[in-house]
């Protein structure tokens, strides 16, 4: 693998908001429920872009990276396999001409959902039980960020690769 | 990146992982090994971006630590002053002159009964023979005096025998430990009335007093009567009473010091209204 500055700029996203979600912003007083999954967010913005077999590579890896910043999760890996899986169907939503704002959001949408789903399925075998309620603020939370965060996202990865950064 | 090698490297990640979550799964200690080893890589930055500070740390947790031990302090404070008021609101040391003492040991005795240390002693003004007293009532008497400490034999205790009256009419008797075989509550005290009498159940049974206020001081509840036992053509009236103080929870008593009359009492017409004096 060729190393580029995209490559680069995805690795320190994704390691900064794996350290954000997990200690940053509950340090700073937001409920646990509220941090919105930026780990996620990323992963749509590169899948959108690129399509199934990039998202769901790039996903697996994300996940890795969020599964192992401490606490690690229980089964280790699930994580991993979860949001490889939601990278795999953002990037279904890819379309190669020039893409609406509106399509990254609803791929975004989609992969939270099915990564609530993981989430939820693994609370219900471990703990035998779901909170939905702190299960819909977190999707509410990383669709809310992700309004803000993606489009931003998606754009600098446009850009970096028309200057052929990328 | 080409375009065969993704799906390939995807491939191998996608084992890899099934393979760790098995791993994990089946409770391999590699996992486990994984665990710490993120733990010991990614901690540092996620205590840095927590803001905390080893020392701060170790600062906060002595500083808590000691918060907790004042609080405990305090507490145990709290307690003991609300014992203190509840001794002196129930009137046991008005008008006397007492020494406020806390439960400091217990012994157990083999013989029966038990005998307390208090954290009061003769610098204190404690002298051999003083009554014990806690808001309910009689504890016991003073039986071994050291400079900072006492010893009390507790009512009930083996070999001890307090003057009492009983009722309303004042019944004169006296109350002693159960003897051994006599009865099967080991809470209870035996009764014995010095002249015929009738006590009734729930009679008070207060001290009668000594002369000079030694051993027991007048007037103090003791207990009272549960049961009186059925007249069988006996000289004495026996019964059974429960003493007013849980034997289980003293905790800060008050030590009557006793003051021996100095003055001779003055004489009062003809005499026949004055209290005998017993002892």
């Amino acid at each position: 693998m060729r190393p580029s500055l995209l490559g680069l700029l995805r690795v320190v996203y994704v390691v900064s908001a794996a350290l954000l979600m997990t200690t940053v912003l509950p340090r700073l007083g937001v409920p646990v429920p509220f941090v919105p999954d930026l780990v996620l967010i990323g992963v749509v913005s590169s899948a959108v872009l690129r399509g199934p077999v990039h998202g769901a590579l790039v996903g697996l890896a994300a996940g890795w990276v969020l599964e192992l910043v401490p606490p690690v999760g229980a089964p280790m890996g699930l994580l991993a396999l979860t949001l490889m899986l939601a990278g795999a169907v953002a990037g279904s939503f890819r379309r190669t001409s020039a893409g609406s704002w509106l399509r990254p959001l609803v791929a975004l949408v989609v992969a939270g959902v099915l990564v609530l789903t993981g989430r939820a399925a693994s609370a219900v075998l471990a703990e035998g039980g779901l909170d939905l309620t702190a299960a819909l603020a977190t999707l509410t939370a990383t669709i809310g960020a992700g309004l803000i965060v993606l489009p931003v996202l998606v754009a600098v990865d446009r850009a970096l690769v028309r200057r052929r950064l990328g | 990146m080409s375009n065969q090698s993704k799906p390939r490297l995807l491939g191998l990640l996608l084992v890899a992982t099934l393979v760790v979550l098995v791993g994990d799964l089946s409770g391999h200690p590699a996992a486990d090994a994984i665990r710490s080893a993120a733990g010991t890589v990614v901690g540092p930055a996620q205590r840095f971006l927590a803001g905390v500070r080893p020392a701060q740390v170790a600062q906060l947790s002595a500083e808590n630590a000691e918060l907790r031990a004042e609080a405990d302090r305090l507490s145990r404070q709290l307690h003991v002053q609300s014992q203190l008021e509840e001794l002196v609101g129930a009137g046991v040391v008005t008008g006397r002159t007492a020494v406020i003492g806390q439960v400091v040991a217990s012994e157990v005795s083999a013989v029966g009964g038990r005998s307390l240390t208090l954290d009061v002693g003769s610098h204190d003004g404690v002298v051999v023979d003083s009554t014990v007293v806690s808001a309910a009532g009689l504890v016991g008497r003073v039986v071994a005096v050291a400079p900072w400490t006492c010893d009390v034999q507790l009512l009930g205790a083996a070999q001890s025998l307090v003057a009492v009256r009983v009722g309303e009419r004042g019944l004169l008797g006296t109350v002693a430990p159960v003897p051994v075989g006599g009865g099967d509550d080991s809470t209870q005290l035996a009764l014995t009335l010095a002249q015929p009498g009738n006590p009734h159940v729930g009679d008070r049974v207060t001290t009668l007093g000594s002369v000079g206020g030694r051993p027991y001081a007048p007037g103090i509840t003791l207990g009272r009567v549960v049961s009186v036992d059925p007249d069988r053509g006996r000289d004495t009236v026996t019964g059974r009473v429960v003493p007013a103080v849980d034997r289980e929870s003293i905790d800060v008593v008050a030590v009557l010091i006793p003051e021996a009359r100095a003055q001779p009492r003055p004489v009062v017409g003809d005499r026949t209204g004055e209290e005998p004096r017993v002892g």
